[in-house]
């Protein structure tokens, strides 16, 4: 019984954390980044080839991932998302407009990828040892991801609520025209929160390659659609929303594992549609 | 519905004409290049067929695979258990397409009284997870009750066959869509997508609309790939499911020019061409190009090819470089 | 006028004699030429190569897999090319052979489209099979339609094979061992181990939820159920899945001494995670991708102290690369790809030679390669090799199951007369 806890715990604390990044970029830029998992996927590329060319550490090289990919991010939102806000004239119009340049972005990173380090599958296996946990034995690297997850999605906390940059993104959320009137730099805080949101993805990505051998840059989508689940389930803008919601997934998922593992993603869709039917904003929406 | 309308002989002339074209590539064209134009009339049907619906009305439906699909499979499915096993009796193709795409009918009333309730990102995402629901749903049913994976199709099509359902199939759902489109019908769902609400103070029913709207659109999806499976002798759910048949329709709309008549066709048309062609020149880094490509229209060409050309026409009709500025002020 | 022509008299003139002459001359030159031109070979088009068509699956999911037999193309054209090309009888001369490559994304329709355009549009002579079975399947109406005999590497389905059985299909050939047989031969190895090793009773199979989980894991089940083993897990899992623990719970709450999982990388999560749960079955059977050293010493990060006992179902006729002269194919497989051949490698490499070897012997009609392939045996790496269509390919010195045994290569271990060593089990406890 414990198994289930603790498994779906620490799938849980994985996909918050997920849901996290996604949550925190469409919160400030109304931008559903579609192709979040790819971030998640060049993150777990990024440590495969620190790993194995120049054999760093998978944790240590979270520091590499997340930054490359925070720098990449900021890029991608100035050159394509600034331009298309401009360009839209209602907010129907650069959701379908950003939908479409996602899905864009998905073919080039997917296949750059590919190009850069074939389709075979890799992994940057580490911490494969058992512990025992209450009588269950886990593997050594899930657990310190699920915890690694945990303390991210802390600190992300805290910096939503005390430092500068935090208060200005909550404040672009709340109340975009007041807080340009106060003097924010919307588009620098849009800009930021982009490239948080696609930096916590990849730190995921390399903490998954840690774990699983079976990375291949088409990995993406499956991730996409979970941190999805979350954030709908926990509603859109929500921090606390895609906490709770990515645990309540997790649990869902690992159950529906032990149950009939032909149907775990079946059943995640099946709570999104039921989400989307009846409460769209979600739990803790607004 | 049609009154006060006149059939315009010099639009339709050349429409005919390409008609006639089209119906007889195969005889000079080959196998090979049939199949491209095929693949073109593929997406454009589908194009139309989304466009009739999200189009019109602005819901950005994302679920074309799951109508696209179900066509496909139950058609498959029919004709293995009909022929193969004996199970149900032997009907004639086109009633067997005609089926699918009821069925795909049926089905969209029931999702759509559901799910029309939401609108933009909401609709969209919604849409996406039906389309996958649909595809682990069968998948599911296949693996667990029938313990088979995919369906064989029992009878090998020869490419004129495939290519002439796919014309005809294609044919119909233009006349279809274009018929409701002028009808009152299309007026309530372009009411209905330039501002719900003030379409249901004047007194449309924006609900039945919007179903019936979608219902027809999955419907058209369902013909279409009713008929494609005459191209295959096997599929399985992710080759009938696959959400390449939900994006790429919106995409080509895009490029073409989301909101207007031709705009579909254009951005089939164009898009299925340019994909041959870079596939071919390319081999490698085409879905790179391609990629970029699409970021390019949805930053540069937010009107798509439509969009351009009619803003070559306005600065052409002015004379002048720039847009239409303001008249001089009298002295 | 005059008419004094009359053979009879003399009255032929000398200048009716010259042209008489002439005129035999040139009628028995004439019709020795055209003599000659009737019965001398009509004269062949100039062709300076051989082009082989190739469709394949280089980007999009299936990608990671085409990638493993499509090395062998490549391998195998370069060989040839080492010795200046392809053999062609008519020519009496080896032409060097060229490759016209697409990428069919891993979709079907493409997939079907670029055959069409190799066929019909490059008009290639040979054509190398694309992935997957029900890519295979789908192509094999176009093979039949155009006749071009293709050797379907990547094939396995007892339900296609049907219909190559009946002669439906006679243009495609299968190579692997198909789901029937491998459940034949893997009954046939439990019950071995039964009497000889260990007590083996009940098994637990697990699969992928796509066609060859599903088709593998039903005749293994079959076979296995027929031959008295009990099986009392029989599941299926999606794609996705990577945590195996509640599926491992199930294996162990259910007693079984055997497992076998009928899918693909995720083998790797699944022994990490018995590792991790100390659960040690007495065997574990694995398929496609586990079996393949550069990825399992590679990206899955095992070594091979941690794979001992662990057996592979697919991909035969296994050959042990330890006989003969097979030794000598895997050193310069290491020395070429970067890591050991897996043991399909050698009877892919081995199915092209046979289309090779036939076009040596009959030439470039596609009909008579047919011909050849269905009824001859070629001379391969793997020694006396015969194609056999909707079967597997018989080979001579290959095997049907391997297992890891601590080497960097499997070993083969049934049926006996082919094995390269004893089968190990019960599997040592995990290191």
């Amino acid at each position: 019984m414990f198994d289930v806890i603790i498994g779906g715990a620490i799938l849980g604390a994985i996909f918050s954390l997920i849901a996290i990044g996604l949550n925190l970029q469409y919160g400030v830029t109304r931008i559903l980044n579609i192709a979040h998992g790819e971030f998640l996927m060049l993150g777990a590329y990024v440590t495969y080839f620190f790993f194995t060319f120049y054999g760093v550490n998978p944790l240590v090289s979270l520091a590499i991932s997340g930054p490359t990919v925070f720098v990449l991010g900021v890029l991608i939102q100035v050159i394509v998302f600034r331009k298309l806000v401009r360009l839209s004239k209602s907010a129907e119009e650069l959701e379908f407009r950003s939908l479409l340049a996602c899905f864009g972005l998905q073919f080039i990173i997917q296949n750059v990828v590919r190009s850069i380090f074939g389709p075979t599958n890799i992994g940057s296996p580490y911490l494969n040892e058992t512990i025992n946990v209450f009588g269950e034995l886990f593997q050594l690297n899930m657990i310190v991801a699920a915890v690694m997850s945990i303390i991210i999605s802390v600190i992300m906390y805290l910096m939503l609520r005390s430092t500068k940059v935090g208060l200005a993104m909550r404040a672009a959320v709340e109340e975009p025209t007041g807080a340009q009137l106060v003097g924010i730099n919307i588009l620098k805080i849009h800009a930021v929160s982009f490239g948080l949101g696609v930096l916590i993805s990849a730190l995921a990505g390399s903490m998954l390659s840690m774990i699983y051998s079976n990375i291949t840059p088409y990995i993406g989508p499956q991730y996409t659609f979970i941190a999805l689940a979350v954030i709908i389930l926990g509603g859109m803008g929500s921090f606390i929303g895609s906490l709770l919601g990515g645990f309540f997934i997790g649990y869902i998922y690992y159950a529906s594992l032990k149950i009939d593992p032909l149907i775990t993603l079946a059943v995640v869709y099946a709570f999104l549609i039921i989400m989307l039917i009846i409460k769209p904003k979600g739990f803790f929406g607004r | 519905m049609l009154k006060g309308k006149t059939v315009n002989l010099t639009k339709i002339l050349p429409i005919l004409l390409i008609i006639i074209v089209l119906a007889i590539a195969p005889y000079f064209l080959g196998d090979y290049y049939s199949s491209i134009v095929r693949t073109i009339l593929l997406w454009t049907a589908l194009s139309i067929s989304w466009h009739f619906f999200s189009g019109l009305t602005k819901y950005v439906s994302l679920g074309s695979a799951a109508f696209f699909g179900v066509g496909l499979y139950f058609t498959a499915k029919y004709l293995q258990l009909s022929i193969d096993y004996g199970y149900w009796p032997i009907l004639p193709l086109p009633v067997i397409v005609l089926l699918a795409g009821l069925i795909n009918f049926a089905l969209a009333l029931v999702i759509g009284l559901v799910t029309l309730r939401l609108k933009g990102i909401y609709f969209a995402i919604l849409t996406l997870g039906v389309s996958e629901v649909f595809k682990n749903a069968v998948q599911w049913w296949e693996i667990k009750i029938t313990g088979t994976r995919g369906t064989y199709i029992p009878i090998f099509f020869d490419s004129q066959t495939v290519y002439y359902s796919v014309l005809i199939t294609m044919l119909a759902i233009l006349l279809w869509t274009t018929f409701l489109r002028m009808s009152k019908f299309g007026l309530a769902l372009k009411m209905v997508g330039e501002s719900e609400e003030a379409a249901v103070h004047v007194g449309v029913n924006a609900s039945l609309f919007k179903t019936l709207g979608f219902a027809v659109s999955a419907m058209c999806m369902g013909f279409m790939g009713g008929s494609f499976t005459t191209r295959f002798t096997y599929i399985n759910t992710d080759i009938a499911f696959d959400p390449l048949y939900s994006f790429l329709p919106a995409i080509m709309t895009l490029l073409g020019g989301a909101g207007t008549v031709y705009g579909p066709i254009i951005g089939s048309i164009t898009l299925s061409l340019l994909s041959e062609y870079l596939r071919v020149t390319f081999s490698q880094y085409f879905l790179i190009i391609l990629g970029l490509i699409l970021v390019a229209i949805v930053l540069f060409m937010p009107n798509g090819i439509i969009g351009v050309v009619e803003k070559l026409k306005a600065t052409k009709l002015m004379g002048r470089k720039e847009l239409v500025k303001a008249p001089e002020k009298p002295p | 006028m005059v008419h004094s022509f009359s053979l009879g008299k003399k009255a032929v003139t000398k200048m009716q004699a010259v042209i008489l002459a002439v005129i035999l001359i040139v009628v028995v030159v004439a019709g020795g030429v055209a003599y000659y031109t009737a019965t001398r070979p009509a004269e062949l088009p100039a062709k300076d190569k051989i082009v082989i068509g190739i469709v394949q699956s280089l980007s999009g999911p299936f990608s990671g897999g085409a990638a493993l037999h499509h090395i062998y193309y490549k391998w195998i054209i370069e060989d040839y090319n080492a010795k200046g090309g392809l053999y062609v009888p008519e020519y009496d001369k080896r032409l060097p052979i060229e490759f016209k490559e697409y990428d069919d994304e891993s979709n079907l329709d493409k997939m079907l489209t670029l055959t069409e355009k190799i066929i019909l549009e490059d008009k290639v002579d040979l054509i190398f099979a694309p992935w997957s079975t029900a890519f295979n399947f789908a192509a094999f109406p176009l093979y039949e339609k155009y006749h071009y005999p293709v050797i379907a590497l990547t094939f396995g389905s007892d339900i296609a094979a049907e219909k190559m059985r009946t002669g439906e299909f006679k243009y495609a050939f299968s190579v692997l061992g198909l789901p029937g047989e491998t459940g034949n031969e893997m009954a046939d190895l439990l019950d071995y181990v039964n009497k000889n090793k260990t007590p083996i009773t009940r098994v637990g199979i697990i699969y992928h939820s796509d066609q060859h989980g599903v088709e593998y894991s039903g005749a293994i089940f079959y076979y296995l159920t027929d031959r008295g083993f009990q099986v009392p897990v029989h599941q299926s899992y999606t794609p996705d899945i990577s945590d195996f623990t509640p599926l491992i719970n199930t294996l162990k709450d259910a007693n079984v001494d055997v497992v076998v999982l009928n899918g693909y990388a995720e083998g790797a999560t699944l022994i990490h995670q018995m590792k991790a749960q100390n659960y040690n079955p007495k065997l574990i059977f694995i398929g496609p991708t586990m079996e393949v050293p550069f990825l399992v010493f590679g990206p899955f990060g095992f070594t091979p102290a941690d794979l001992v006992g662990v057996a592979y179902y697919d991909g035969w006729p296994s050959t042990a690369y330890k006989t003969g002269n097979l030794s000598a194919w895997a050193e310069a497989h290491k020395t070429r790809l970067g890591a050991y051949p897996f043991p399909a490698s050698a009877t892919f490499y081995a199915g092209l030679e046979c289309l090779f070897k036939a076009v040596e012997k009959v030439g470039l009609s596609r009909e008579k390669i047919r011909d050849a392939l269905a009824t001859e045996t070629f001379d391969t790496i793997v020694g006396k090799t015969k194609l056999r269509q909707g079967y597997s390919m018989q080979a001579e010195l290959a095997g049907t199951i391997s297992q890891w045994q601590g080497g960097e290569m499997m070993e083969v271990v049934w049926p006996l007369e082919a094995k390269s060593a004893d089968v190990i089990a019960p599997k040592p406890q995990w290191p």
